[in-house]
């Protein structure tokens, strides 16, 4: 890219005009404002502006909420809001960077510095080659440090974060683990009691077992001992039944011998006794017999005979019931002709008949006559 | 009140009796000197309505005979007797089953009757003396003039029915 001749002197002009002015600021700007009487005025006049505009915002917000009472619009009021939001920022901004401070001079300073030079460069490309790269590249340049501080600040935002958290962590770790020793401390100390205590114990332990053994020890000797006595005595006592059993196994033996031939003595007597018993017993037994045969035919006969005289007894009670019997039927007869008798004489009389009738009254007293005749 | 009228009644009924065996008594007393003869004693007993049999008539008549047998009964002795009796009700006539059953002891063989024979010979073999007017009174009466024999159930039926 190029100018052409002239183009490019015009602007050579200004460039070399801007290049003259910012090296004469340079030149008269002061290092520092402080110390000088014109500097209260400046920044008075800062904050002057800054809080008039402030109360502008403040008596238009008022306006606008009487306005809200009598039934306007709302979006009035919160754009009113906002702006009185910005403009308290603004008012704090300019209160911290008092644009007195040595900085922001030397800033200024460094800046008037660069712009020049760059600007002689452009002047100097200019007037050689009739061009403006230079300036292009240096706009490049500033872009380009300009993102690269932009990065820069992101990471150290992002650095920073991240050591905030690792310190954080590391002091929760740090917590935790001075709980950790101090439980492991008090669990050494526990343990310590502990050991010291089974010390102790096992000493006692130690000294109960050994006086243990020795007492058992002891007691089984004297168990001993005495159970030795024991057998001693009773091997005595047994050497002395021994000795009386085997004198009174001799002597029954005697005894029992003597016996057995008594016994056997006694047992041919009684042998003989027997055959004789049993000889006397069978005579006994056929005299019996012959008596039993006897009895029993005699029996047979008095049974016989029994039956004959029952059978004529039975007889003469039948014949004896029979008579009775017949006795009683007469007798009933009688009493019974009798009663008719006497009925019909009763009834002949109540009704008149016969003798009684009142036309044959002299009849009837002749019969009667010779009734009472019969009677006496 | 009640036992008055009792004694009243029974009062009453004594004077009845008395005078029902007194007017009895008179009809026979043909002489009028308040006796009469003892064979006549039968009569009035069984007219004044009691069945005695003549066993039980000559006890009566021991009773109330003379010490001195004279052949008459006097009313003094008479009297009190025959009205005890009568208060008594002793020797009431026999009533239908009493005489059915009389009958059949004399049916032997339970037949439901009896033949002329058969009562003839009851009444003139058995029991007391029945006189021969008696029993052909008695035959009279009882036997069936178609069958000829005493059908004694209908007969005492008939007889009772009578009575009432």
């Amino acid at each position: 890219m190029a100018f052409s001749h002239s183009t490019a002197v015009h602007l050579a002009a200004i460039y070399e005009d801007c290049i003259n002015q910012l090296s004469i600021l340079g030149k008269i700007m002061p290092v520092s404002f402080q110390g000088k009487p014109e500097a209260s005025q400046l920044v008075s006049g800062d904050i002057g502006t800054v809080l008039n505009s402030q109360k502008m915002v403040e008596s238009k917000l008022d306006e606008a909420l009487t306005a809200r009472s009598e039934g306007k619009g709302r979006s009035g009021v919160q754009d009113l809001i906002e702006s009185l939001a910005s403009s308290n920022r603004f008012v704090d901004q300019s209160m911290r960077q008092s644009p007195l401070t040595k900085d922001n001079l030397f800033k200024v300073q460094e800046d008037r510095q660069f712009c020049e030079d760059v600007l002689v460069e452009t002047h100097k490309e200019l007037l050689v080659s009739h061009g403006f790269s230079s300036l292009v590249n240096a706009v490049d340049a500033e872009c380009k440090k300009k993102f690269d501080l932009q990065q820069t600040i992101i990471k150290e935002e992002h650095g920073r974060r991240k050591i905030k958290q690792l310190q954080r962590q590391v002091q929760d770790i740090r917590k935790e683990k001075e709980q950790e020793i101090q439980q492991r401390n008090e669990m050494i100390a526990h343990l310590k009691d502990q050991l010291q205590e089974m010390k102790a114990k096992s000493n006692m332990e130690g000294k109960y077992v050994k006086k243990n053994a020795e007492n058992q020890v002891h007691q089984n000797q004297q168990r001993c001992v005495l159970s030795e006595q024991k057998l001693k005595e009773e091997l005595d006592t047994l050497k002395t039944t021994l000795d009386e059993e085997v004198r009174t196994h001799h002597e029954i033996e005697n005894y029992l011998k003597n016996h057995q031939k008594l016994l056997e003595e006694e047992v041919e007597y009684w042998m003989d006794k027997y055959d004789k018993d049993v000889e006397a017993k069978q005579h006994e037994l056929s005299v019996l017999k012959t008596s039993k045969a006897n009895d029993l035919e005699r029996l047979q006969e008095l049974t016989r005979k029994y039956a004959e005289y029952e059978k004529v007894v039975v007889e003469d009670r039948i014949e004896k019931e029979k008579e009775r019997r017949k006795k009683e039927q007469e007798e009933l007869e009688l009493n019974s002709a009798v009663r008719l008798q006497a009925w019909w004489r009763g009834t002949m009389v109540v009704k008149q008949m016969g003798p009684f009738n009142k036309k044959k009254k002299k009849g009837g007293k002749g019969k009667k006559g010779k009734k009472g005749k019969k009677k006496k | 009140m009640a036992e008055s009228s009792e004694k009243e009644s029974a009062e009453s009924m004594l004077a009845d009796i008395e005078k029902k065996i007194t007017e009895a008594f008179e009809i026979f007393d043909h002489e009028s000197n308040r006796t009469v003869d003892v064979r006549e004693i039968g009569t009035i007993v069984r007219s004044l309505g009691c069945c005695p049999s003549e066993g039980e008539l000559h006890d009566m008549l021991a009773e109330i005979e003379e010490e001195e047998p004279t052949g008459y009964i006097r009313f003094e002795k008479f009297l009190p007797m025959m009205t005890h009796i009568l208060m008594e009700r002793r020797y009431k006539p026999a009533p239908e089953d009493q005489l059915l059953k009389a009958f059949e002891v004399l049916d032997v063989e339970k037949k439901g009757f009896l033949s002329q024979d058969e009562i003839t010979k009851y009444m003139n073999d058995e029991g007391e003396p029945f006189t021969q007017e008696e029993m052909e009174e008695f035959m009279s009466a009882a036997v069936d003039p178609d069958r000829g024999v005493v059908l004694y159930k209908d007969y005492v039926s008939v007889m009772a029915v009578e009575d009432t």
